[in-house]
Formats: structure tokens, sequence, C-alpha cells
């Protein structure tokens, strides 16, 4: 069952519209994340969602009642969908306890202590309840703006960026833990990100959104390897696109004959002898012996367990490979190579 | 550099030392014996100057508060007609002392005024007939310095509302509060430390008031100090009830500074922008520019117009030559004051900045201290120490030499510009201090690694990014002057006037419309300020929406002395 649901939601600032005609569902208790460049709109979105921006057109439904729409707009205060906002917002007059009560006011006192103490375990910061914002880390104010606004038990939370201001390996830890928090309290959620690692280590399902509008809409799997269109592979990972030829149900490419999938969001009208762009990610390629394809190691990045080596192939188009770094080619050396991918992605040439 | 321009630590202590030497004198005062004026005044009188002082201090607080903080509100979170213009219009009254707006309001407010006049003609009343509001009375005051007070709260809380991270209070919506519960649980009290210093500054200013509780016949300390003075000629009681005064002020800049303190804690100012200004219609629009024009229109217009209309009224008899010389006089001592000031500000910021001791870094803070102090009490205390020096002087002269050299400093305008300096310096260390901060060190840095002399360094950075500084600082220290009344009217020489003093005298002689021109071109002046310190409150907004985060400049002038 779906709990929230966008029906061709647009949204303008003075008649210039910024997001166009999004539509999505999203499942009771799933993660989502919108995924995009800065300055796609995916904030305006979520800020739309959380009731602060009124909708040019389109419903959006929350659990089968119209929340928004071009007429209405139910205000953020009786919507009981939860925020976490970039910059925390944490109320820096007010202690951890009283942050975290902030939105339970109206509970009595048994109520919002065992739910204080509950929230205080479950983000490990049991004991700090009369600290202010300010004595906290970075991490640590994450998670009471996390615990502040599930506290009222919303039936949907939102987050903003929320990992923006962390350092790269406090995203990945803090990204696992809110993910179990939010599994272990069955809330579902909507994050807003432009970094592809965290939409993957966080979310169910994913929308890339680019100028406003939303390109694929798909578990973080069917993103990398079958994206919709170019766009999406180039944001979503490194990639290579071969030119390839129909044949039947298979394409030739300078890496040999494959067979193929479309993208079901933007398909093609496939016919023998078409001239597509293929998409090879840089780990399909591997090294082998004898029948491979030749090709020549033009250079190379070393990044930990692999190497991102640049390939020329045969036909003088170049692609990245990712290759174990534990085996070292020499640059300039003719190696063979071969993909392990059993279909791959066509897209039309633009 | 420090050595190669020859400023020294010791110039600096030196320097406050003089400037603290009045309060100094005035504290000294504590350990001599209470005589028996002091007695007199304990039995009588001293009750009702801490009563009124106090009373008149809660009034104005919550005159103040209501109106500086709704103006604020409406203006930094709503949308309305005229916001734009109102948001810096609620400014204008601090180009009027309260001493000035008091007499335009007693003109138009009296029995023989318009407003009571007309009042009897419609109803055909006679005296005694009816009740009208005595505008002469306590509350009467409390409204007055209210009016011209307001901005400090409205300056500070609209900053402070401003600066407050958008998100803090869209969080507060998501936790299911509507957008005037989140006012009142998160915006007003994030904007506490800064309400609390717009307050503390208002405060300061009522304590230091004069004219007005003069003028309204109202016991207070100030009014006090001066019947001690004048009426029982006792320096030594009225020092002491300075010093009484004194630690009422002590009590407020703790308050204030405490304040500043806690607002770095509640800075939660992110940059991510302005937020949507909730769009106001029908009656809520009507209420709320209504809301904001009220202060406009009571605080400046009216007063305003009725000086204009005294002036015009009179021109043909008040605008003479002895009406120029009195300008003359004005501008000169103003202009004199101002130099003397700036150039005491220039020399210790960049002493402070060179240098950069803690001996040097307090010194220029004891340097400061003037601001909060009121007229009266500087101008005692400046009194005091000049003319025991100049007794002194004297008498050793005409024993040693048989002449005698009179009153060489007390009885003249180095006495009166000494005054203004101690108290006008903080406002000229104030706009110095933010302008220096601009230049960065390491422009001094840059300018000397590509081949420039200390000097040269100094004339092609420092001067041109200074003059408009500089400039400010006299502009602000000018007004004041020219606004400021207790200390001028106890250290001028004698037969000295300055439009403030004619004011006063006219009003004093119940000759009103004669205080109109002096009182109008004091107004004319001191909206120059209010218009720089509009603009620059812009300037900072617009700053505030760029993604170029500059260092907050918690420069805020003292821009109504209107003691």
């Amino acid at each position: 069952m779906s709990v929230l649901e966008l029906k061709s939601v647009s949204l303008a600032f003075d008649e210039q519209v910024v997001v166009e005609s999004v539509s999505l569902k999203l499942k009771d208790g799933e993660i989502a994340c919108l995924l995009g460049p800065s300055g796609c709109g995916k904030t305006t979105l979520l800020r739309a969602i959380a009731g602060f921006k009124p909708l040019h057109s389109g419903t959006i439904d929350f659990a089968g009642s119209i929340l928004s729409s071009s007429s209405k707009t139910v205000p953020p205060e009786n919507r009981r969908v939860g925020m976490v906002f970039q910059d925390f917002a944490l109320f820096p007059h007010l202690t951890i306890a009283e942050n975290i009560c902030f939105g339970i006011r109206q509970q009595s006192r048994k109520e919002k202590s065992h739910r204080l103490s509950e929230l205080l375990g479950l983000i490990g910061l049991a004991g700090s309840e009369d600290k202010y914002p300010h004595e906290l880390s970075g991490g640590q104010q994450q998670r009471v703006a996390l615990a502040r606004a599930i506290a009222p038990k919303p039936h949907l939370l939102l987050l903003d960026e929320p990992f923006s201001s962390m350092d790269v390996e406090l995203r990945a830890s803090l990204a696992k833990e809110i993910r179990s928090i939010l599994k272990h309290e069955k809330i579902s959620a909507v994050m807003v990100t432009h970094d592809q690692h965290e939409a993957f280590s966080m979310a169910d399902r994913i929308g890339v959104i680019n100028e406003g509008s939303l390109l694929q809409w798909a578990t973080a799997e069917d993103l990398y390897h079958s994206p919709a269109n170019r766009f999406v592979a180039r944001f979503v990972g490194n990639s290579n696109f071969l030119n390839g030829v129909v044949t039947g149900d298979k394409v030739d490419t300078a890496l040999g004959r494959f067979a193929f999938k479309e993208s079901e969001e933007e398909p093609i009208a496939v016919a023998d002898g078409l001239q597509v762009k293929v998409l090879i990610r840089p780990e399909y390629i591997r090294k082998c012996e004898g029948s491979g394809n030749p090709a020549t190691l033009l250079s190379r990045e070393f990044r930990g367990g692999y190497y991102l080596y640049t390939v020329s192939l045969h036909s003088g188009e170049e692609v990245q490979a990712l290759l174990p770094s534990l085996a070292n080619f020499q640059l300039g050396e003719a190696v063979r190579i071969t993909l392990i991918a059993d279909k791959v992605s066509i897209f039309k040439i633009d | 550099m420090a050595s190669v321009f020859g400023i020294r630590a010791w110039w600096v202590i030196t320097i406050a030392i003089v400037m603290a030497l009045p309060i100094l004198v005035i504290l000294g005062f504590v350990l001599q014996p209470f005589n028996e004026n002091w007695q007199h005044l304990l039995d009588n009188l001293l009750f009702e100057y801490v009563s009124n002082s106090l009373l008149l201090m809660l009034g104005v607080s919550v005159g103040v508060l209501s109106m500086g903080i709704i103006a604020a509100w409406l203006t930094s979170s709503c949308d309305f007609p005229g916001r734009s213009i109102l948001s810096w219009a609620l400014l204008l009254p601090l180009a009027i002392p309260a001493y000035i707006v008091a007499y335009t309001y007693t003109g138009l407010l009296d029995f023989s005024g318009p407003v009571q006049e007309q009042l009897r003609n419609w109803f055909d009343w006679g005296y005694g007939d009816y009740w009208f509001p005595e505008i002469r009375s306590l509350v009467g005051a409390m409204c007055m310095l209210s009016l011209v007070l307001y901005p400090y709260v409205y300056m500070m809380a609209r900053a402070a509302f401003l600066e407050q991270s958008v998100s803090v209070l869209d969080a507060s919506r998501t936790l299911g509060y509507s957008p005037l519960k989140g006012f009142i649980s998160v915006a007003l009290p994030l904007a506490r430390p800064a309400i609390i210093t717009g307050v503390s500054l208002a405060l300061m200013e009522t304590l230091a008031d004069y004219g007005t509780v003069q003028y309204f016949g109202i016991s207070t300390f100030t009014t006090g100090i001066f019947r001690t003075w004048y009426g029982l000629d006792d320096s030594v009681t009225s020092a002491q009830l300075a010093s009484l005064l004194l630690s009422f002020v002590v009590v407020l800049i703790f308050l204030e500074r405490q304040s500043r303190q806690k607002a770095k804690f509640h800075n939660v100012s992110n940059g991510s922008g302005g937020a949507a200004r909730f769009k106001l219609s029908g009656w809520k629009a009507f209420w709320a520019t209504l809301a904001c024009s009220l202060p406009v229109i009571f605080g400046f217009i009216v007063p305003a117009g009725q000086l204009l209309f005294w002036t015009i009224s009179t021109a043909d008899q008040t605008l003479d030559e002895s009406f120029f010389r009195l300008a003359t006089n004005s501008l000169l001592l103003a202009t004199v004051a101002a130099l003397v000031a700036v150039c005491l500000a220039l020399l210790l910021c960049y002493a402070k900045r060179l240098l950069n001791t803690p001996s040097v870094k307090g010194a220029v803070s004891v340097a400061s201290m003037g601001y909060a102090i009121p007229g009266t009490v500087i101008a005692i205390g400046v009194m005091l120490p000049l003319a025991w020096f100049d007794n002194a002087l004297d008498a050793w002269l005409t024993s040693a030499f048989g002449i005698s050299s009179g009153l060489l400093l007390s009885g003249t305008l180095f006495a009166l510009v000494f005054a203004y300096t101690v108290r006008f310096l903080s406002v000229s260390i104030q706009a110095v201090d933010a302008g220096l901060a601009k230049i960065k060190p390491s422009m001094d840095d840059a300018g000397r690694s590509l081949g420039l002399t200390p000097m040269s360094v100094l004339k092609t950075i420092h001067v041109p990014l200074m003059r408009g500084t500089v400039l400010t600082a006299l502009l602000l220290v000018f007004v004041d002057v020219l606004k400021e009344l207790p200390a001028t009217l106890i250290l001028r020489p004698f037969n000295f006037n300055t439009l403030a003093v004619r004011a006063y005298e006219m009003a004093s002689d119940e000759r009103l419309a004669d205080a109109g021109a002096p009182a109008l071109m004091i107004v004319v002046v001191g909206i120059i300020p209010v218009i720089l310190l509009s603009r620059s409150i812009a300037r900072s907004q617009l700053k505030r929406n760029s993604p170029l985060k500059l260092p907050k400049n918690n420069h805020l002038p003292n821009m109504a002395s209107l003691s």
C-alpha cells in the first residue's frame, strides 16, 4: 500500500516553473531518496511535501487524503510530517531533552519521559538530556535532530541533505544508523541528497531529478544497471558509452555482440541497423587471455583495491575499466579484455 | 610597525586615564563624609528620585518592548503594504531628542494647545468641564521616551529575527506549531539576548535624560543632581548622587554585556537566505500597516510637523542674526568635539591593532566607557577637577606673582569639549574599529611583501579605505554633540548658547513656539545618521543573502543621546 503519492506535481516561483509534473508513489515503511545535482528542484519538492510550498498544479496525497493541491495546502503543523533540516535547526535556547520533546508537548509527563529515554537510547545519547545543542558534536546534533523529528511518531519523515555538513566517514556510518532507526520505528521517509553514495546506503527507492523533472524512480540496482537515460547513467557512477548497431535482439560494439535492454522510461524504436549508445560500466570489464578483445592501456588512476584504467580499443574508442590493483600492468601494454554483463543498456544517440 | 609610527602603550593608557578622570572623581566622592544635605536628601527626596527613575524605566521598558518587538516581527516576517518604507522609517524617531518630542506634545496637548481647544469648540466645554490626560506627568514622560527610544529594540530585534535560520522556524511548524506559536516559543526566545541589549540601551538613555523629566517636573536622579548642584550649591552631595546614578548604569551595562555574550550561542544564522514572508491581505494587512505606522507617526511625523509649524509661524522673529550666531556656535563646537574624538579614536584603534596587548586593549575599553554615563554625571565629573585646578593655579599665581589667572579651564569651551569627548569617544571608537576591522592584517602584509614601506601601506591602503569610516565617525559624534543638553547646560561658558540650550530655555520660558527653529535644526541634522544607519542595515541584509559571508559587525552607534 502506498502512503505518499505525488500526482503530476508542478512547482513554480513567480510563475517560473522549477519542478514539472512529478509523479511518484512511496510504499508504507519505504525510504526514498530524491537524488540530483544542486538546483534541480529536489529541495523545493521536499518543501512542498512538508507543506511549506504551495503547488502550482497536481496533488500530493497522503494515505488517501489530499494534503496539497493547487487550491489548498494543509499547513505544515497539521500534516504529521517530520522534517530533519540541512543545518539541523536545533533550538539553541533549549536543552536536548526540551528539543526532543518540543513536538510532543501535549503528552503527559510520563509519556514524554518514556519517549525521551527511548529515543535517547536509540540515538546513543543517553545522559545528554540536559546539555545544550552547542555542546554536542555535529554527528550528535544530527541524531538529536532526527530524534526530535520522529518523537511525535510522524507518518512520514523528510530529510533535507541531512549529511551535507558531515565529513565523509561520519556520513556512511550515520546513514546506516539512521536507516536502521527508521526501519525500527517503521517510518516512511523521503530524503534529498546530491550524493549517490548516501542515496545508495539509505534508500529503498531512488528518484533522480534533473532540471525539475523526475527522470527515474527505481531501486538503486535498477538505477545503476538500467538507467533511464544517459544523464542518469552519468550521474550515478562512472560510465562508458560505446557506439553500437542493433542487429535483431543483439547489439554490436567494439567489445563484441551482446543482448540488450531498453530504458522503460524512454523507450526507443529498435530496428535493425539502428545506431545506439551502449552503456558499459568500468567494472563490467575483465582482463582475459586469448579470446578477448585487443586493447591498449593508456593511463591509470589508483583507487586502492582497484586501478581505474583508461583503455583504447581497436575501434579508436576509449573506455574506462576497473581492474584489481594486485595485478600490475604496464602502461602501453597490449592486453585482451572481455565483458561480463549478460545484458547491456542501450540509448538513442542525441 | 608599532615602533615605526612611534605609538607607545603609555600614550594609550594616559588617554584612558584622562577619559576616566570624571568618573573616577565622581566615584571618589563616595568616600567623602556625607553632609547634612545628604541627610535631607535621604529623608525627603531620595525615595522620590529612585522610585520615579525606576517607574520611568519600567514604563519605558513596556513601551519600547511592545512597539519595538511588534514592529520588528511584522517587518521581518510578514509582507504588507508599505513594509519596505516602514522598515526604515521606523528608525526615524532616533533623530529627535526626547526633550524636543516632549516640547512638541506639550504644545499640542496642553490646555491651550490645538487639540483641547478643538475639543472645547466642538463640545462647547469650558475650563474644568472635562477630563483630559495631563501630558506633563510621569506617564507622559514614559510615552515621550518610549516614542523615541523604541528604535533601539526594533533595530536589535529585527536584526535578530532576520538572522534566525529559516529552518528553525520551519522545524517548529513540522512539529505542530502554528506560525504565531512558533514565534512565541522559538523566534522570541532566540531573539531575547538582542532584545535585552536593545532595552538596556534604551534604559541607559532614559537614566541619562534630563530635558524631558525637567520639563515635565518629575524628580529623578538627573533633576536631583541639578537641584543639588545649583539649588543647594553642594558639589559633594551632587557628586554622591551622581555615583548612585552610576550604580544603576553599571547594572544596565552588565545586563547588556551578558546578553551580548549569550547572543553568540543563540546565533543560529546559517546563511541559508531569507525566509518567504507571510503575505498578509485584507484586514490583517491593514492592522499590520497601522501597527508599524503609528510609532513613525507619533514618534516622528507629528513632532517634526509641529516643529516645522512653529518655525514657519515664528520665522520673522526667530530667524535673525542671533539665531545664526547660535547655529554657528553649535556647529563649530560640534565640529571641534568631533575632530578631537575621532583623532583620539584613530590613535586608540591603531594602537590596539598594532600593539594588541592586554593593557592597551583594557585601556581602550576604559576610554570607551563614556557612552553609558549620563551627561549630567560627566559634566560634574569634569567641572569639579577643573575648578579645583583653576582655583589652585589662581591662588598660587596670586600669592607668588600677584596676578590672577581667573578661570582658565573650567569656565571655558575646553571643559565642554573635554566632556563631549569623554561622553562620545566610544561612538567614534566603535565606528573606527568597525572600519579598521575591514582592513585585514593580511592586507598590510600583502602590501609590505609587494615592496611598500609602512608609510606607503598607510597611504595607499589605509587612507583610501578609512576615508568613509572617518567621515561616518565624525558625523555621528557631531550629531550627538548637537543634541546633548545637560552637560552643555552645566559646562557652557557664560553667555555662550547652543541650539539645544536655546530650545531648552525657550521651552522653560513657556515660549514653545520660539523653541521650534533651533529644535528643528537639531532634528534635520539628526536625520542624516539615521539614513546612514538604515543604509548600512540594508547593506548587511544584502550581504546576508549573498553566498559571501562577511564577519558580523556588532557596531551599534549610540544614535540618540537624548539626555
